[in-house]
């Protein structure tokens, strides 16, 4: 683990039930020290360019990973994406789009758009923590993050 | 010869002799015995002789150049005296009447009665009294008088136009004459003519000509009725360009016309203007060159066809298809904005309705996990309930959703090989049955064309169908095959399970219909619905035959019943 990055898991959520739900599977995982939530996407492209609040991280400090919602309040999960896949600052972190849509739509474009992967949130709960303790392991603990020079 | 001839005064000589008409010789006695006193009796003989040598010399000349003329007159003559006895045919009224020579017909009048047959234009055949010589011969005057002559032993018949008068001559003997002229081929001309002109004025179409300045000097009474001129008169005051609207008089006068008379003949399709309304009659102007004949231009000729109808009703079409496309763009928009309405609509079914359930589930969940222990059972028994109601709606919307988008998916039609495809789709779905006894029979299976994702949801659904209600058998029979029929193949599916009342099997193919109870069978009741909908979109029909306890087939085709 890269004890510099402060914070490792960037979950961009904006329900709060479903934000408890994940936050109790990585609970359960040892995922918790490090996860900062943003509930809407202008937040998460605020904490992801070091923006508005996030004014004093610095964009280098970038989270290990980001586990992205489509449906979002301002700004949309697809439009955080593109935005940071086309800045070469951020275009590296690994982005996992964890979604209740299994709209073919939101998927072609979320991988056209160079997402790492694509979970569709099932309604059952012992399904949905899995898959999130699943790409949290897989994420932080088995793949190594490229460094941003 | 037979008439009186004005003499030359010259000709009555110095001498006292004259010329008579009837080329005797008067002498005037008195003068030639006055002369013969006063002078040498052989001189005065002498130059007595002379004058009348001259006379006569002059006098037959005179004769000579009068028959010349009568001989080579176009006109026929014939001359009888009062008794009708001709006396005389010249050459041309030989020709006529098909005489070789002179001695064939001079004959009385009377006689001539076996040879011709005379009537009038209207056909009523004359009596020889009333043939023209007759009534010249009784002094009645005959002029222009048309008869029609028949030969009767050569089967000719000409239309002759008769004048005639009596000749007196000197010595009081008076003779009738008269002049024939041969109409028949003028008359025959004329009928041709009178056909044309006919055909021109009761033409249907705009017949008009103009001299080469396009100065019209002939319209038909359709083109002027057709363009409201009131009359010829006026038609001709009016200059070809006026018939045109103002736009086109340049291309007529300019373009159009020279061209004509460049290339012999033209058409267009162009707007004539109606004098008094002034709407448009579309008309098919078609103008060629008319010649002379020695081939020079001498005016234009138009015969051209009213088409406004016809241009009318193209406009009407043009119309009516403008607004069925525009019609069309619209639907088309609308259904774009209703499909786009139900893609944002499931988008928000599949997000918003799965995550309160998800919320249901997981909490339920929590509960359990963190204060299970302390819970009576009961109280783990709803909560356990609760999860399988929430996860069984997860289905219900999934299912729903994957129906609602197969609607909305193209149809990706290709040739699908039946058999391997089945085979493929039963492997998968009895190898999580191992514990079961299944007798599987398999009959021919054709290829068929359809979109191969669809189909082979088609046969999961109907194979896993009729997997769960065989689930009571001790051995499941399922019998696949197909049939070939009027309406193409029909493939089947056989199962010897529950089956069902056909009472109801009006409601199987419904969304979320259900013929058992959860708890006999599950399932969420899209699966036939899903089939239907895919055969649907194939143009192919679905039906089944069914019955309590024995079993279920159910039945496809995959082509338009009127391909």
């Amino acid at each position: 683990m890269n004890q510099t990055s402060p914070i490792e898991i960037l979950l961009v959520e904006d329900n709060l039930e479903d934000l408890e739900l994940a936050r109790r599977a990585l609970r359960k995982a040892n995922l918790t020290n490090r996860i900062h939530v943003a509930r809407d996407g202008q937040e998460a492209l605020d904490f992801i360019f070091c923006e508005g609040e996030y004014d004093v991280r610095r964009v280098e400090e970038s989270p290990k990973v980001i586990l992205l919602d489509l449906k979002l309040p301002k700004v949309d999960g697809l439009e955080v994406l593109r935005r940071m896949k086309a800045d070469p600052r951020t275009s590296l972190i690994p982005v996992v789009v964890l979604t209740s849509s299994k709209e073919q739509n939101d998927v072609v474009e979320s991988y056209r758009l160079g997402v790492n992967s694509y979970i569709v949130k099932p309604v059952n709960f012992e399904s949905f923590s899995a898959a999130v303790q699943q790409l949290g392991m897989y994420w932080l603990q088995l793949n190594h993050s490229p460094k941003i020079e | 010869m037979f008439l009186q001839i004005p003499l030359p005064g010259r000709l009555g000589g110095g001498g006292g002799t004259t010329l008579n008409t009837d080329s005797s010789i008067a002498v005037d006695r008195a003068r030639l015995q006055e002369t013969a006193e006063s002078g040498r009796i052989e001189d005065l003989l002498h130059t007595a002789l002379k004058e009348v040598d001259d006379l006569r010399a002059a006098l037959k000349e005179n004769e000579e150049r009068l028959q010349t003329v009568f001989e080579h007159m176009s006109e026929g003559l014939v001359i009888s005296d009062l008794s009708g006895q001709l006396l005389h045919w010249n050459r041309a009224s030989l020709q006529m009447h098909d005489f070789a020579s002179l001695d064939e017909v001079l004959l009385n009048l009377p006689d001539f009665a076996r040879i011709f047959e005379l009537s009038t234009p209207e056909g009523r055949v004359l009596p020889v009294a009333e043939w023209p010589l007759s009534r010249v011969i009784r002094g009645e005057p005959v002029r222009d008088v048309q008869v029609c002559v028949r030969r009767l032993d050569k089967d000719w018949k000409r239309t002759c136009s008769f004048n005639g008068a009596l000749v007196s001559e000197s010595g009081g003997r008076q003779l009738a004459f008269v002049t024939i002229r041969d109409l028949t081929r003028r008359l025959l001309a004329e009928a041709e003519r009178q056909k044309f002109v006919s055909l021109v004025e009761n033409s249907s179409e705009f017949i008009g000509m103009c001299d080469l300045d396009g100065k019209p000097f002939f319209i038909n009474p359709a083109g002027q009725e057709l363009v409201g001129l009131d009359s010829l008169e006026q038609a001709l005051k009016t200059p070809v360009t006026d018939f045109f609207f103002p736009e086109d008089q340049a291309f007529i006068r300019d373009s159009f016309l020279p061209r004509v008379r460049q290339e012999g003949r033209l058409e267009k399709e162009i707007r004539f203007r109606h004098f008094r309304t002034g709407e448009a009659l579309w008309m098919i102007y078609n103008v060629f060159v008319v010649r002379d004949a020695q081939d020079k231009p001498v005016a234009f000729a138009t015969v051209s066809r009213n088409i406004t109808e016809r241009k009318l009703a193209e406009e009407k079409i043009r119309q009516l298809n403008a607004e069925l496309e525009h019609r069309v763009a619209e639907r088309t928009a609308e259904l774009e904005l209703a499909n786009k309405e139900l893609e944002s609509f499931s988008y928000s079914v599949s997000h918003d309705l799965r995550t309160p359930l998800r919320a249901i589930d997981g909490f339920s969940q929590a509960v359990l996990e963190d204060f299970g222990p302390q819970l009576p059972d009961e109280c783990r028994r709803y909560l356990l309930t609760i999860r399988e109601g929430a996860q069984r709606m997860g289905l219900l919307i999934d299912d729903l959703l994957s129906f609602s988008r197969l609607s909305r998916l193209p149809l990706n039609r290709m040739e699908v090989p039946t058999d391997n495809l089945v085979r493929t789709v039963l492997d998968d779905l009895i190898s999580q049955e191992n514990e079961r006894k299944i007798d599987l029979r398999i009959g021919n299976l054709p290829p068929c064309s359809g979109d191969p994702a669809l189909l082979k949801q088609v046969w999961i659904n109907l194979v896993s169908n009729a997997l769960k209600y065989t689930r009571r058998r001790e051995v499941a029979v399922l019998e696949i095959g197909s049939k070939p029929s009027s309406l193409g193949t029909i493939y089947f599916i056989r199962d010897n399970g529950t089956g069902f009342d056909m009472r109801y099997a009006g409601k199987l193919f419904g969304v979320f219909q259900r013929l058992h109870r959860a708890e006999e069978y599950e399932g969420t009741g899209v699966g036939l619905a899903l089939v239907q909908r895919i055969i649907h979109r194939h143009g192919g029909r679905v039906w089944v035959e069914a019955e309590v306890d024995h079993g279920a087939t159910f039945f496809f085709t995959l082509e338009p019943d009127n391909p």
